[in-house]
């Protein structure tokens, strides 16, 4: 079940926690994680890149709306 | 939708062509049983999973709140909704994801390990994004470190496309 949190609440709190993140910024935190995870396979550069998406859409305020999609063939 | 409202009436067309929208998305992202639409509300978020005796006899039941939500630009679209529930039916059915869930136990890791599932079932890169962050807020409520939390994540989500 997906539960009824907004997607806007929850971007919130994931950029809340990234903020929380060692490092002199949490962006050059996670820039280091993906430089090292594109040098190891054993690492996931993609889930990576979405956690840092989500801090840069915070650091935009919401300037990127959620993209529409086509409407359906009816 | 204000809570405890029932959703504007619509048209069959629109009724139809909900059905078939629903249908598209649930089956290119691999949903074995029956799909359903339910023009009421859920006050659940807007889908469900329900275990059938067999994954032919499972059930995936849309809610006009889906469809709201996916109306609107600060929510969920109703691909990640749908590839939530896909998740939810993968993680019961395969049986390599099933010995995962079976480590970690409770509810609320199921909702994080199907949100998981479902952004790797989701081609759409956006609306993928969407269902990590949301596993990542859930697991952050248990009490990790924000470092430990995503790394957990990342090493979870790499687990679950291994053995999808």
């Amino acid at each position: 079940m997906m539960g009824k949190k907004k997607l806007g609440a929850i971007k919130a709190e994931v950029a809340a926690l990234l903020g929380r993140l060692p490092g002199p910024t949490p962006r050059a935190w996670l820039g280091k994680e993906i430089d090292s995870a594109h040098k190891d396979r054993s690492r996931d550069v993609e889930t990576l890149e979405m956690l840092c998406a989500a801090l840069e859409r915070a650091a935009s305020n919401g300037r990127n709306p959620k993209p529409r999609r086509r409407p359906a063939k009816r | 939708m204000r809570e405890h409202d029932e959703p504007k009436p619509i048209s069959a067309t629109e009724h139809r062509a909900r059905i078939g929208q629903i249908d598209r998305i649930a089956r290119r992202l691999g949903f074995v049983g029956t799909l359903e639409y339910r023009h009421v509300s859920s006050h659940s978020g807007g889908a469900q999973y329900h275990i059938g005796s067999s994954a032919e006899h499972d059930l995936l039941v849309l809610y006009a709140e889906g469809f709201e939500r996916d109306a609107d630009p600060a929510d969920f679209s109703l691909e990640a909704l749908i590839a939530h529930e896909c998740g939810h039916q993968r993680l019961i059915r395969n049986r390599n994801l099933r010995t995962i869930l079976a480590k970690f136990p409770g509810a609320q890791f199921e909702e994080i390990l199907a949100s998981l599932v479902g952004s790797i079932l989701l081609a759409e890169p956006e609306s993928a994004q969407t269902l990590v962050w949301k596993a990542t807020a859930e697991l952050a409520e248990l009490g990790m470190s924000a470092a430990n939390t995503v790394h957990f994540i990342e090493r979870l989500r790499r687990l679950l496309r291994h053995f999808l």
